[in-house]
């Protein structure tokens, strides 16, 4: 179904009503892959607003606005959201109209809207676009008809990455920005999750952080307890050196990140990052 | 204004007094495996041994996260909040030694002091 569209840049898997991704992609444009329990399909998005859908149920494929109302109908779907460029937007929404697969909410500009929109739009994303090495991950297990991701440059492993549960008050678009755009670029930086309550919310990177969540938040409880005994102020972050690299849990919003890296990571470049989270958050988010 | 707790024959040696004299750091301390205080110096304010507690599990936990990612040694655990910041660095035979400094302290200075004191003193990991 999405063997010709362009592959664009993986952002991260959830899983939430898809309604709640559109609220929180204003800023978005790409494509999101769907799967559900009767069937796969995708929903193409620009600016938080559906532009073409395509669902394949059994032996029927819904097209446009009743792909849309399909997907739409469950309570919670596994979504994959790649991101894309102006030119890679175009070219998918080439195809989607080509599939008649398109999709108009009133008010809302055609899939066929006026190259200047998409010049617009990529010039807004120019400065947060992803660096296209970063945040590699493995595409889901049978999703074989999504076409691939690139990896990494020397990763030395493509690893499947669980979907998960994104808990409302997140701001994805905040965090795909700041931690794939910013984090995963800096030299050394393996992988990072947003963690709460010993589960992981998100995963990012070439290194299975999901098993490590648990352990993260030990250490986190055992040092908030410092503040037990003495005042401290608000944790900060903390981290853990070893001969290997580093592990650096810090809070992000009402959860907190897990950064895994290698030895020659500098950490002032980290926690400049993790300074700004809460500016960028306030800045508007998604 | 520095405590010695005794057992001084299997205490790894550190000078605290060094260390102390740091800039930025308000509390230094040598902790054993149990989580006791062996040596103090600095920071009257603060119970020694109740942080020393604390921090013992934060050491555990860090050492389950170093053994998890194949590493069984640890270098460094920094934790920092708004208002204070501790290191905590493993010494010989399940011992660490616990700094307190202000959350404005250069670490990376302190670290490069504390291993020079480790090559000098033969003492640190």
């Amino acid at each position: 179904m999405m063997e010709s569209f362009p592959p664009g840049t993986f952002i991260g898997e959830m899983q939430a009503p898809f309604k709640w991704i559109l609220i929180h992609a204003a800023r978005f444009q790409g494509i999101i892959r769907v799967n559900a329990s009767d069937g796969e399909g995708y929903v193409m998005v620009r600016k938080g607003e559906p532009m073409g859908c395509m669902f394949r149920r059994k032996d029927d494929l819904l097209k446009g606005k009743e792909a849309y109302s399909h997907i739409t109908s469950y309570p919670v779907v596994n979504l994959s959201i790649l991101r894309y460029s102006g030119e890679e937007m175009e070219s998918a929404a080439r195809l989607a109209q080509s599939e008649g697969a398109e999709y108009q909410m009133a008010g809302s500009s055609p899939i066929s809207s006026p190259l200047a929109e998409h010049a617009q739009a990529q010039g807004e994303l120019k400065k947060e676009r992803f660096n296209g090495q970063a945040g590699a991950t493995a595409v889901k297990a049978g999703t074989a008809k999504i076409p691939p991701r690139k990896p990494r440059d020397g990763s030395p492993q493509v690893v499947e990455e669980k979907a998960v549960v994104l808990p409302s008050g997140l701001d994805t678009e905040s965090l795909a920005h700041l931690l794939l755009g910013r984090m995963l670029r800096l030299p050394g930086v393996q992988a990072v999750s947003i963690f709460g309550r010993g589960s992981s919310v998100l995963s990012i990177g070439d290194v299975e952080l999901d098993s490590l969540v648990v352990l993260a938040e030990d250490m986190l409880e055992a040092a908030k307890e410092i503040s037990s005994v003495m005042r401290t102020g608000p944790f900060v972050h903390l981290t853990l050196q070893i001969p290997a690299g580093k592990v650096i849990i810090a809070p992000y919003f009402n959860e907190y990140l897990c950064i895994l890296t290698g030895p020659e990571v500098n950490l002032g470049q980290i926690r400049k990052i993790l300074k700004d989270i809460p500016s960028a958050s306030d800045a508007g988010g998604m | 204004m520095s405590t010695d707790r005794g057992a001084p024959e299997r205490t790894p040696k550190v000078d605290l007094k060094r260390i102390f004299s740091l800039d930025g750091v308000r509390m230094s301390l040598v902790i054993d495996p149990e989580g006791e205080v062996k040596e103090e110096m600095g920071a009257e304010n603060i119970d020694g041994d109740q942080l020393a507690a604390v921090v013992s599990f934060v050491m555990a936990e860090s050492r389950a996260m170093a053994t998890r990612l194949g590493d069984d040694q640890i270098s460094m655990v920094f934790v920092e909040f708004r208002d204070i910041a501790l290191l905590s660095l493993p010494l010989e035979e399940g011992y660490f030694l616990l700094l307190l400094t202000d959350p404005s302290a250069n670490v990376g200075q302190i670290s490069y002091e504390l291993k020079k004191s480790q090559e000098s003193a033969g003492a640190l990991q």
